[in-house]
């Protein structure tokens, strides 16, 4: 794949412009080299795939050439518990982890997940299940799954 | 698993550019490595049948971002409505890739959800008319959003100092 090519850009200033953008770019792309380590990326990804083929399926992907309008919350209000049924592999993997005991750190870690993107999920969680502590969330988890 | 090669391959190739990527579109570093992060596990599940994997995973990406930040949004819409304060965490991109480059892409950041995203795939090298394929545009969108951002870009880069004015004539 190559870079943004001339005439794509036409214009008096697009050189300056370019030179300027791309000055940028190639000096955040040599820093974002440093910080990144794609044998955990890939960690990750092989990760979410074992817990894919013993859980649910997912749709997401299935959309990602879709349009680009932003989907809404999650509606999985048919039946009280629907949303345990419709849990991806990796919300279920971490609940998983917090049913067997881990605390919200451990279970981020271990999912190879940020604590804030873990915190996250578990937030969107109790909304989903309509409760306010993570302990009610585990609970009905446990007694559903 | 077959194809395990080319997607190891595809992720070293990939990964900084892709990170990057998202990075334009709004994201801190670590939103971002979160969002790609997302996106490649769904490539992974679907490897042998992604026929262009820069595009499918950028895509994935940028939809994995935007409906993070979609979420965000509406928690911290929640929150101010239920009397909360929220202090948005610094996202550490000066501390990454240095002042000027954070700046210009802080710029990026800054432009209309559409215009950001497709300046970013054309820094990635995406033809106009690629980018209206990916995004399901009328070319001509794509040319006149891009043609929006460059000049906003340009005005931008005057009041953050980083455009002579002089050069203009």
């Amino acid at each position: 794949m190559t870079k943004m090519t001339r005439d794509q850009l036409p214009g008096p200033d697009s050189d300056r412009l370019d030179a300027l953008l791309h000055t940028a770019d190639e000096a955040a792309e040599a820093a974002f080299a440093q910080q990144m380590d794609p044998q955990e990326f890939l960690a990750r990804a092989r990760h979410g795939l074992v817990n894919a083929s013993k859980l649910a399926p997912r749709h997401a992907s299935a959309s990602a050439y879709g349009q680009d309008d932003l989907p809404g919350p999650r509606q999985d209000s048919t039946e009280p518990t629907e949303w345990v049924r419709r849990l991806s592999p990796m919300e279920k993997a971490l609940l998983e982890r917090l049913a067997s005991g881990s605390t919200v750190s451990a279970a981020a870690t271990a999912e190879f997940l940020s604590l804030r993107t873990a915190n996250r999920r578990i937030a969107e969680l109790r909304r989903r299940a309509g409760v306010t502590t993570t302990r009610e969330l585990v609970g009905i988890y446990r007694a559903r799954r | 698993m077959a194809g395990d090669d080319g997607f190891e391959k595809f992720v070293h190739a990939s990964l900084t550019r892709l990170t990057l990527h998202v990075v334009k579109l709004g994201a801190s570093v670590d939103e971002a490595k979160d969002a790609v992060s997302e996106a490649l596990a769904d490539a992974w599940h679907h490897w042998e049948t992604i026929s262009s994997p820069d595009r499918w995973v950028r895509l994935a990406a940028a939809r994995a971002y935007f409906r993070s930040a979609h979420r965000d949004r509406e928690q911290l819409s929640r929150a101010l409505q239920g009397g909360m304060t929220v202090d948005r965490a610094p996202d550490g991109l000066e501390d990454v890739c240095g002042e000027e480059a954070a700046t210009v892409l802080r710029l990026i950041q800054q432009l209309p959800r559409q215009q950001r995203h497709i300046m970013a795939l054309t820094y990635d090298g995406y033809a106009a008319s690629e980018i209206a394929q990916m995004l399901q545009l009328p070319r001509d969108t794509v040319r006149s959003h891009l043609r929006h951002a460059r000049r906003q870009l340009r005005e931008q880069l005057k009041i953050a100092g980083m455009w002579d004015d002089e050069d203009d004539a």
